[in-house]
């Protein structure tokens, strides 16, 4: 490896470890979905009958959450119920209701301060003990097996596409009838694509933990545990996007959209820097220029990027943002060994890198390309406009 | 849009751009306008004159049909005054639209626009401060300031000549070379100012001519 790749690689890994958040946290999230899954499963729960499986999705479940930018922040756990009830049976607002009743009365028992949230798609609890989460959790039935039966043709893998939800929205036109067509979500076949993106990088690793006895077995290693290079990429672009969009979240690209695309990108490269780099510069690539622009892997007809098309300032800050984050790349690249990187890490990232951090980049030795990136280019000028005002 | 914006970033050369002045940064898009922000470094050197380094900390807003119309830069820690070749709106008047455009020619990146428009400008309120010169001078405000650059650009005295050659630009060649070449000589432009005259036509195009030639005629 040459200098500037254990460099970067250091750096890198140093920036993660400024915006990882411990695996406690993690621990924490578990313990909580646990809890209620026990909960809706007792005696007493109107909805046990139904057999509710409460598991997580969104980065808490593929292990890619970063630290908030504004310490006030939560963490958002995002956590889908599935209940065994037919679409033909209940309608959407009656499978929301019933996990909704559930819901309070848990809060109720446990004492919550907050009231229960009702969302378009969930149920909102917020945790406000030593770690802030807020608990997400969507209601959701079994997809109808013929509709499963069309997505193989579409290239999604059996074992996968049979993992399809039918979800609730309280904006759809059909919420309050008994109709076939509910919204659709796939969290655990996206999350079992996910995973089977990086698994191979994460075998050393998983093997290691069962070795020590964290695990009794390989199987029981979760993703968060994993930490490849892939959910290191995603979660240093997420990021770079939070700071970046800072005083616009609204308009920031969507975490599924960076996930999506970074873990197409990924090609089980082992080191950090280089699963970096070949993410950031190829993310672009699968971007498609007619819709879906960014299809769901495991149900192609769903688009990530379908606001686009209503907001054309989305695909546009996609655009900005990825333009950046090359440049900063790059620029951090150039900078380093040099005295301004410190202050380049904080600007980026709103992280800066403690004083073990920076001796341990100093014992790196010398990076030619630092010094003569530093300084301004000159430019020579030998015909320029005057200086002229419209009006007076 | 489909890929529309990619290829439009890639056509202004907006990543050399960030590579070139690392200290500049994409803003997120708000109101469908670019902008790039942050301190724009230099170092610079005019024909003979001393080498100036030196940073401002800039905005640039970019169309989305650059370079027409051109970006709005504005400085904006308020080291340059309102009263120095500023528009009310605070973009700064880097130049004649003429002068501009043609500063940059058939490639029109934003690196180029940095380096050949704005730079200058910069460079020149710089050696403006330490010294209380303006090294490349400057223009008259208004259509009156256009004129007399489009009397420097033509190689012209008269400021009459030079606004009649802008005429001339604006129609067509074969119909232009046949008048009176607007300096006087009593040649037919063909055989007279032809080349200054063709030149501009080639480089800022007929209808813009046409527009321009317009506001000088009501302005007199």
């Amino acid at each position: 490896m040459t200098t500037k790749d254990s460099y970067m690689t250091t750096l890198l890994e140093q920036i993660i470890d400024l915006l990882d958040i411990p695996t406690s946290h993690y621990e924490k999230a578990a313990e909580r979905y646990h809890s209620l899954g026990e909960w809706l499963h007792r005696e007493q729960s109107i909805i046990a009958k139904f057999n509710p499986q409460v598991c997580p999705q969104g980065s808490f479940r593929y292990g890619t959450v970063v630290r908030p930018i504004f310490k006030s922040d939560e963490y958002d756990l995002d956590l889908v119920c599935e209940m065994v009830l037919r679409k033909s049976a209940v309608t959407q607002k009656q499978v929301k209701t019933l996990l909704g009743t559930e819901i309070i009365s848990y809060a109720k028992a446990h004492g919550f301060s907050d009231p229960v949230e009702e969302k378009n798609r969930c149920w909102r609890l917020s945790y406000a003990d030593d770690v802030k989460f807020h608990m997400d959790v969507l209601p959701s039935v079994p997809e109808d097996p013929n509709f499963i039966a069309l997505l193989p043709q579409l290239g999604v893998p059996y074992e996968l596409a049979k993992l399809s939800i039918a979800i609730t929205d309280k904006r759809h036109p059909k919420y309050t009838v008994i109709d076939p067509d509910w919204p659709r979500s796939n969290p655990k076949g996206f999350a079992g694509w996910f995973e089977g993106r990086m698994r191979m990088a994460a075998d050393d690793r998983i093997r290691k933990l069962v070795l020590k006895r964290a695990y009794a077995s390989i199987d029981d290693v979760p993703p968060y545990e994993w930490k490849t290079p892939l959910q290191r990429s995603i979660q240093i672009l997420k990021r770079h996007r939070d700071v970046m969009f800072k005083r616009s979240p609204d308009l920031a690209p969507i975490s599924m959209i960076l996930t999506t695309l970074a873990a197409h990108a990924y090609e089980g490269e082992s080191n950090i820097y280089q699963a970096f780099s070949n993410i950031v510069n190829k993310i672009s690539d699968f971007v498609r220029s007619s819709k879906p622009r960014i299809p769901n892997p495991v149900n192609p007809a769903e688009d990530f990027a379908d606001r686009w098309a209503s907001d054309i300032r989305l695909e546009q800050n996609f655009w900005a943002w990825h333009t950046q984050m090359k440049a900063d790349l790059r620029n951090c690249v150039e900078l380093l060994g040099s005295k301004q990187l410190p202050d380049k890490v904080q600007r980026l990232f709103d992280l800066s890198l403690t004083s073990e951090q920076l001796n341990e980049l100093s014992k790196m030795g010398a990076v030619s390309t630092s010094a003569a990136k530093t300084a301004a280019p000159l430019i020579r000028v030998n015909t320029a406009p005057k200086p002229w005002r419209r009006s007076d | 849009m489909t890929r529309g914006l990619q290829e439009l970033y890639e056509n202004w050369r907006l990543a050399e751009l960030l590579r070139i002045f690392p200290e500049l940064s994409i803003q997120p898009v708000v109101n469908g306008q670019t902008r790039v922000t942050g301190a724009l470094a230099f170092s610079l050197q005019y024909q003979k004159l001393e080498c100036i380094d030196d940073r401002y900390t800039i905005s640039i807003e970019i169309p989305e049909n650059f370079p027409r119309p051109l970006p709005k830069t504005r400085e904006t820690d308020g080291r340059i005054p309102k009263k120095f070749h500023t528009d009310p709106d605070g973009t700064l008047c880097l130049g004649s639209p003429a002068r501009l455009r043609l500063a940059l020619g058939d490639n029109p990146t934003l690196p180029r626009y940095v380096k050949k428009c704005v730079l200058p400008y910069l460079y020149s309120f710089s050696y403006f401060q330490r010294y209380g010169v303006l090294p490349f001078g400057q223009l008259d405000h208004g259509l009156n300031g256009i004129l007399q650059d489009y009397t420097s650009l033509l190689g012209v005295t008269s400021e009459k000549a030079a606004q009649e050659m802008v005429g001339l630009a604006s129609l067509r060649k074969r119909k232009a070379n046949k008048l009176p070449c607007p300096c006087g000589s009593l040649l037919r432009a063909g055989r007279c100012h032809h080349r200054q005259i063709n030149r501009l036509r080639t480089q800022l195009g007929r209808p813009w001519l046409r527009a321009e030639y317009q506001s000088l005629l009501r302005q007199r």
